[in-house]
């Protein structure tokens, strides 16, 4: 018995041994021989970029009545060339300015009947993205001038108090999220200290969302115009002083959490008829919101809140009241893997029945949920990513999207892009009518 | 008398006699100087099993504030990337988590990271979080192996191995073998077992006194599952400067969204 257990122990430990000597071989395998390194430095002009090829196709249309638009098939082939230029003038001041255009030839190459209005939306664009001045003025306060994006909330799917940057709404659920926000004009004052800071903003730019061609698959007007009607275009109000929006925030980061109070004066994000229904513009609304986030192990919790006044409908004369808060959580505690779960609330006060009539097709209490999940994989290389975001209105489906989407870096310089996105139709008419607008996507893009 | 030998050998192997013993080894590791107010320029090869090779760059500002780290990153390049910044507050106090904040320019927006998981891979490398920053020494036991030569010099092989599931679960380290130099208390190479049969061997492959601080600065660490290598990654640094005046804003929100 002692020898078994000697002879035993001896071979477990000759193993062991050996197994050790064996896995330390690995340090003298081959070693890699890296690639010539350029040291990049940090320069005072930086110019970078982008050239985006991308299309779509839709599969769900149904065919068009004769003379009208055909959707179906291949929607867009479209290029795009992103160009900012980051300058840094000296220690204390910077500035940047951002170029983009586009050019669409579905709208050339197709022999399809598109109206004005959405060749005029989609075929091509050139437009200034931001273009702003920032720098010190003191040690604790900075300034910056200029076309720029103020993003405000903590929620990263739903915005209710992400108030102060229109928002490009041509494709609702296709457009990237780094172009999703429209930069404005505006100065901006930032005063810190210690964990806090209070940022004030003047807007001197009054510019409104970018909405969807009318009559096309994502602004079908019409589901609610009487026959022969026509819907106006939506006209900007002027940048004036008596437009002139005014904002507001006092954010402070602590160890664990964040917490940000908003107050704002600026335009609604969507519009109102006027003068006998015969234009379309945007009233400010005011506004007070609080965010918080807590950081608690692997979960980070959200919560928003935001009271809005002076909300115009089309199905009433009066202003309106709102209530939305917002809870959400994201889970980061399983190695390349993110899932977030978010639920809004809308409440609007003194509200009527007759809102549920379109164009307006509010309820009185209305939810969202937005649900994504993230997975990362090859080295960062690939993120698949999906997004489910609904509208309810009590247990009944408003409608909503999901969208299901893989990015793949190819190299250093060029990534690709493909998905597909699902048009979720409800009882919300302005929803149900995307219904059939599902669509696959590829893009490449090159980065220089 | 002959299998007598043979285990004496083999105790010898694994329960030599050492005038230091393991905790008193990691622990002049941990206290050694390693700088102060570091700025550095970072470069990251990641480099997959067809050989295939990626490059970041990025630049690097580290300040000890008493026994907490604050630390941030900023992206260079690609130029995707560019302008991306990482801050961190590591702090030394077991029960309070890190702060981390990502400012993503895409998004013209800062992001809270919320995280205690520190085995996911550091920036798509084969460093994962749990390898950029010190551990706890309290929560591993430790034992001297062996001491071998590496290169011209000789250094103890401790094995580490975490106390708790919970320690494991938040590095993904079952077991690892650290070679500490003997003349200068720097690990110049490092053997980690993954869960799933990986493992993970990590080569200091130049190391560099500045002002009397030794410092790495090239660093490999390559993956493998069956003798195999599935990927590694080489870091470099270059430009360091230790004991630079960086006050408390260098490690502030408004500084990453402002960039450098």
């Amino acid at each position: 018995m002692r020898w078994l257990f000697l002879a035993l122990l001896t071979t477990n430990t000759l193993t062991y041994a050996n197994q050790f000597e064996d896995d330390l071989g690995g340090f003298e395998k081959e070693s890699i021989a890296i690639i010539e390194i350029e040291q990049i430095k940090e320069e005072s002009n930086q110019l970078k970029g982008s050239l985006k090829l991308s299309s779509s196709y839709n599969y769900a249309h149904n065919a068009p009545s004769i003379g009208q638009t055909d959707f179906r098939g291949l929607s867009r082939l479209k290029t795009t060339l992103d160009l900012s230029i980051d300058s840094k003038i000296n220690d204390k001041w910077k500035s940047r300015i951002e170029v983009q255009t586009f050019y669409d030839a579905i709208y050339s190459l197709r022999d399809n009947t598109y109206t004005d209005d959405m060749i005029d939306t989609y075929k091509s664009e050139f437009e200034i993205q931001e273009a702003y001045i920032l720098g010190s003025i003191a040690d604790n306060i900075d300034i910056k001038i200029g076309r720029q994006i103020v993003v405000w909330g903590k929620s990263d799917n739903i915005r209710l108090n992400d108030v102060i940057n229109p928002l490009d709404n041509r494709e609702l659920g296709m457009v990237d999220i780094e172009d999703l926000r429209l930069p404005v004009f505006m100065s901006k004052l930032d005063y810190y200290s210690g964990a806090w800071n209070l940022s004030a903003m003047i807007i001197h730019e009054a510019r409104v969302q970018k909405e969807a061609a009318n009559g096309s698959d994502y602004l079908p007007t019409q589901i609610f115009l009487k026959p022969n009607s026509i819907f106006p275009e939506d006209t900007t109000p002027d940048s004036t002083f008596k437009n002139t929006q005014y904002a507001l925030s006092l954010n402070g980061r602590f160890t664990g959490w964040d917490l940000s109070l908003y107050g704002a004066k600026v335009l609604d994000s969507k519009w109102h008829f006027e003068n006998n229904r015969k234009s379309r513009t945007y009233g400010l609304i005011k506004m007070l919101g609080v965010a918080s986030n807590i950081a608690v192990g692997n979960f980070l919790f959200t919560s928003e809140l935001v009271y809005m006044q002076d909300s115009k409908f089309n199905t009433t004369t009066d202003e309106k009241e709102r209530l939305d808060f917002l809870l959400g959580a994201e889970y980061s505690g399983i190695t390349d893997f993110t899932a977030s779960l978010e639920l809004a609330q809308r409440h609007i006060f003194d509200y009527e029945t007759s809102m549920v009539n379109a164009p307006d097709s509010v309820y009185q209490d209305e939810r969202q949920t937005a649900l994504r999940i993230s997975y990362s994989f090859n080295h960062e290389k690939g993120m698949f990513t999906y997004l489910n975001t609904l509208f309810y209105d009590n247990s009944n489906i408003n409608g909503g999207f999901q969208r299901v989407w893989l990015n793949y870096d190819l190299n250093d310089n060029i990534e690709l892009n493909v998905g597909l996105v699902d048009y979720i139709g409800g009882d919300k008419i302005a929803l149900d009518a995307l219904s059939n607008n599902d669509r696959f996507f590829a893009d490449i893009s090159y980065h220089f | 008398m002959k299998i007598r030998k043979i285990l004496l050998s083999l105790f010898a192997f694994s329960a030599l006699s050492f005038a230091m013993d393991a905790f008193d080894i990691v622990k002049k590791v941990d206290t050694r100087d390693d700088g102060d107010n570091i700025i550095s320029d970072m470069t990251m090869v990641l480099i997959d099993k067809a050989d295939k090779q990626r490059v970041r760059a990025m630049k690097t500002y580290t300040k000890d504030f008493g026994v907490d780290t604050y630390k941030t990153i900023y992206f260079l390049s690609p130029s995707d990337v560019k302008n991306t910044a990482f801050l961190t507050y590591d702090y030394d106090d077991d029960g309070k988590d890190d702060d981390q904040w990502l400012y993503l320019p895409a998004l013209k927006k800062t992001k809270r990271i919320a995280s205690t998981d520190k085995s996911g891979s550091f920036m798509g490398s084969d460093f994962s979080y749990a390898d950029m920053t010190k551990p706890d020494l309290t929560d591993y036991n430790y034992k001297i192996v062996k001491e071998q030569k590496v290169g011209k010099y000789n250094t103890w092989i401790i094995e580490r191995l975490p106390k708790t599931q919970s320690i494991l679960n938040e590095t993904g380290y079952k077991k690892s073998y650290l070679f500490v130099r003997q003349d200068n208390f720097v690990v110049i190479r490092a053997m980690h077992y993954l869960d799933d049969g990986k493992k993970k061997y990590m080569n200091v492959k130049k190391l560099e006194k500045f002002d009397g601080i030794w410092i790495a600065t090239e660093i490999e660490m390559k993956t493998t599952k069956n003798k195999k290598r599935l990927h590694s990654t080489i870091l470099q640094f270059s430009d360091v400067k230790l004991n630079q005046n960086l006050n408390e804003n260098k490690f502030t929100v408004r500084q990453i969204e402002k960039g450098i």
